[in-house]
């Protein structure tokens, strides 16, 4: 088992400090400002739920957590781990990172030619050293858990969309994450769906699991996540106990979204 | 004798090359065009003969095609020379190619082009040279061009019946001189500087011609 | 007609003979171009600059000289240089840098086909460069690849066919012999055409039917 930080139990951490931390993170594209000073704290077993209107810059947030798209100012702090905005970490900070964190993607990107059982075994034997034998018994009592055991030996070409992304939330969850990032989950599926993926997330919730979800479904946000975060023009424009902010938002543009949504 | 004199030798060879590549050129885009149109008719006979000898014509080496043209035909029933046997033979074989890719083009144009003409009443004769002729022009270009990079490096086979061409020269130079690597370099890099100007050349109708018949 | 029959008949065995070395150095040039054309497809894009030059240079050549240049170059220009090959291995040896040359570009382009997603996907669990390349990019990219490269295995067949000028006794090399011997060169050289239609039409047809059959199994988005 590798002694980096990232891969320590969550025991070890000290209660009082945050899981993860985002010191003003700017991200941009060229020309391009997507993020502009972002500032979060996240503490264990928190559900963070992020709204806001398309360009806001809700995806790239989730992406620069896990440095898909490396910040071009600003810190990322995740269990005690620093990496700084224009100093790339070596390799094997980077690749512990990503084991720390689980990603879900709108478009599922399952690997299509691999079967539903090697999805969730791929990045578990060689990312973690498992023998085949552990890789495929986690993998069975995850694919339970989200309902699909029976689909272990098909290829995700056979499964519908909600399926394949209960499979891509098993495949995630494979490393054992200590944070769950879901980008849009639920955009790409029919409401029906969508609503089996729901409820694997709301399981997962309750379950201690600390998740950030970028999402539409409002209902969703309110009721299953702690805080919800609203984000405008690469801003956080408002955040609170997501009660509060659904109900009674403060900020102008954060009330402006939330009517436009209701009105749906 | 030394490599500038071997260089001037090779050098000779370039007007046929590059007039070979033009004419087998010219020959295959003018017949193209009708074997394409039997390629896509509507009888299933004409439709048959013409992806058969698509098919057969692309097939068969070009040199294998070349010899019969020049030994085969050339030597018995007509008088053909090196160099007509060479553009004859390319041609045919670019003519198929140029089929498949008109029928490519043609499939890329808006179905609602065809529409739109007809409900302008306009003629087939009219139909094509106003409205589809110079879109079928501009899609194919790249391809076209493509196809005729790789033709001005098949005209090397051409050397195999005599013509001399770049490649006969560098052939005739080696031998003479056993300076084998550098002639043979310094030809290989002669076709690569010749394709340049004609990839620019694509480029730059390629732009024109979207200014004009933009989609 | 029948005489034409019969001096197919008695030549058949010759150019079958001869046939048969097409064949065995199509093989030859498959089995090293392709691995080269994986190698300068991940080499031109390359983070060492050293890597990405070499291998542009390798690939702009072997696709910018005409295949007859190559093959006199390896057997007629090496020798200048203190290198002597046989027909054979300098028909290989220009074929498979010719075959690295384009199959680069093909293999490029499948790679690219893969959607981006899945590389994303692939650095979001865990798997480091190699591993994405190996188990994720590089099986969808190259079966996307193969339709393309099985056409460009057909066009190096007939590619052998230019090895005749360095000595190679492959088809045509024989029925050049046999006709200059018989004057009869349009029968044998029909013959030889026969034969490379025989192999190359079914072979296109079969790259025609699996290049639909694959693009019916796309991947559900």
């Amino acid at each position: 088992m590798p002694t980096n930080s990232l891969a320590a139990p969550v025991a070890d951490q000290r209660a009082d400090q945050p899981l993860l931390r985002l010191d003003a993170v700017h991200k941009r594209f060229g020309h391009h400002e997507v993020l502009s000073g972002v500032d979060l704290s996240m503490q264990t077993g928190e559900v963070l739920a992020i709204i806001g209107p398309s360009g806001s810059g809700k995806s790239t947030l989730l992406r620069c957590i896990n440095q898909l798209e490396p910040p071009t100012e600003g810190r990322v702090t995740l269990a005690g781990v620093t990496i700084e905005a224009g100093r790339p970490p070596p390799r094997k900070d980077l690749l512990a990172l990503r084991r720390a964190v689980g990603m879900v993607f709108q478009s599922f990107n399952l690997f299509p030619h691999l079967t539903v059982l090697r999805n969730v075994c791929l990045a578990q034997e060689r990312a973690m050293g498992r023998s085949r034998q552990e890789a495929e018994a986690v993998a069975m009592k995850l694919l339970t858990r989200v309902g699909l055991a029976d689909k272990a030996q098909q290829y995700p070409s056979r499964c519908s969309g909600g399926q394949q992304q209960r499979i891509a939330i098993a495949r995630a969850l494979a490393l054992e994450p200590q944070l769950m990032l879901f980008d849009e989950p639920t955009s790409a599926l029919d409401p029906e769906l969508g609503l089996e993926v729901l409820a694997v997330m709301r399981e997962l919730a309750e379950g201690g699991m600390t998740m950030i979800v970028v999402t539409h479904e409002m209902h969703f946000a309110e009721s299953v996540s702690n805080r919800v975060l609203i984000m405008a023009d690469g801003k956080i424009v408002e955040e609170g106990p997501s009660a509060t902010v659904m109900r009674n938002p403060q900020s102008e543009r954060a009330r402006r979204f939330l009517n436009a949504v209701k009105d749906r | 004798m030394n490599l500038v004199t071997d260089l001037q030798a090779i050098l000779v060879g370039i007007p046929l090359t590059i007039v070979l590549t033009l004419i087998a050129f010219a020959i295959g885009a003018t017949l193209g065009l009708p074997l394409c149109a039997m390629r896509m008719s509507r009888n299933v006979f004409v439709r048959f003969l013409a992806t058969a000898l698509i098919l057969v014509l692309r097939a068969i080496p070009p040199i294998v095609w070349l010899f019969i043209i020049f030994f085969g035909i050339g030597f018995g029933y007509l008088q053909l020379d090196p160099f007509s046997s060479a553009a004859i033979g390319l041609g045919l074989i670019t003519a198929a190619n140029m089929a498949e890719i008109y029928r490519g083009a043609l499939s890329a144009i808006h179905a609602g082009q065809w529409e739109a003409a007809n409900a302008l009443s306009l003629s087939p004769r009219h139909r094509f040279i106003d409205v589809v002729g110079p879109q079928l022009m501009r899609i194919s270009l790249p391809s076209a061009a493509t196809y005729v990079i790789g033709l001005l490096k098949d005209s090397a086979v051409a050397s195999a019946i005599g013509v001399h061409e770049i490649a006969f020269q560098a052939y005739h130079v080696s031998q003479e001189t056993f300076r084998g690597l550098d002639v043979y370099a310094a030809a290989g890099l002669l076709y690569i500087l010749i394709s340049l100007p004609i990839a620019w050349l694509a480029r730059w109708t390629d732009l024109r011609l979207r200014a004009r018949v933009a989609r | 007609m029948n005489d034409v029959f019969a001096f197919w008949g008695e030549w058949f065995p010759t150019l079958v003979a001869g046939f048969e070395l097409s064949l065995e150095v199509t093989v030859v040039c498959l089995l090293f171009g392709l691995p080269l054309g994986l190698l300068l497809a991940l080499g031109v894009q390359s983070k060492s600059r050293a890597q990405r030059w070499t291998s542009l240079t390798l690939v702009e050549i072997g696709r910018g000289t005409p295949v007859l240049i190559l093959l006199q170059f390896a057997y007629f220009g090496l020798p200048s240089a203190g290198l002597t090959l046989s027909s054979f291995t300098a028909a290989g040896f220009a074929l498979a840098w010719c075959t690295g040359a384009y199959t680069s570009e093909i293999i490029r382009a499948g790679l690219e086909a893969v959607p981006f997603g899945q590389r994303e996907a692939a650095i979001a669990i865990g798997l480091d460069q190699r591993d994405v390349l190996r188990y994720v990019i590089l099986p969808q990219g190259l079966r996307v690849a193969v339709p393309a490269l099985l056409g460009f295995a057909i066009l190096m067949l007939q590619a052998t066919s230019l090895c005749f000028t360095i000595a190679l006794p492959e088809v045509v090399s024989q029925a050049y012999i046999v006709g200059s011997n018989t004057f009869r060169y349009m029968p044998i050289f029909l013959l030889t055409a026969m034969m490379f239609a025989a192999v190359c039409i079914p072979a296109t047809i079969c790259v025609s039917v699996l290049e639909r059959r694959l693009g019916r199994h796309e991947a559900v988005p």
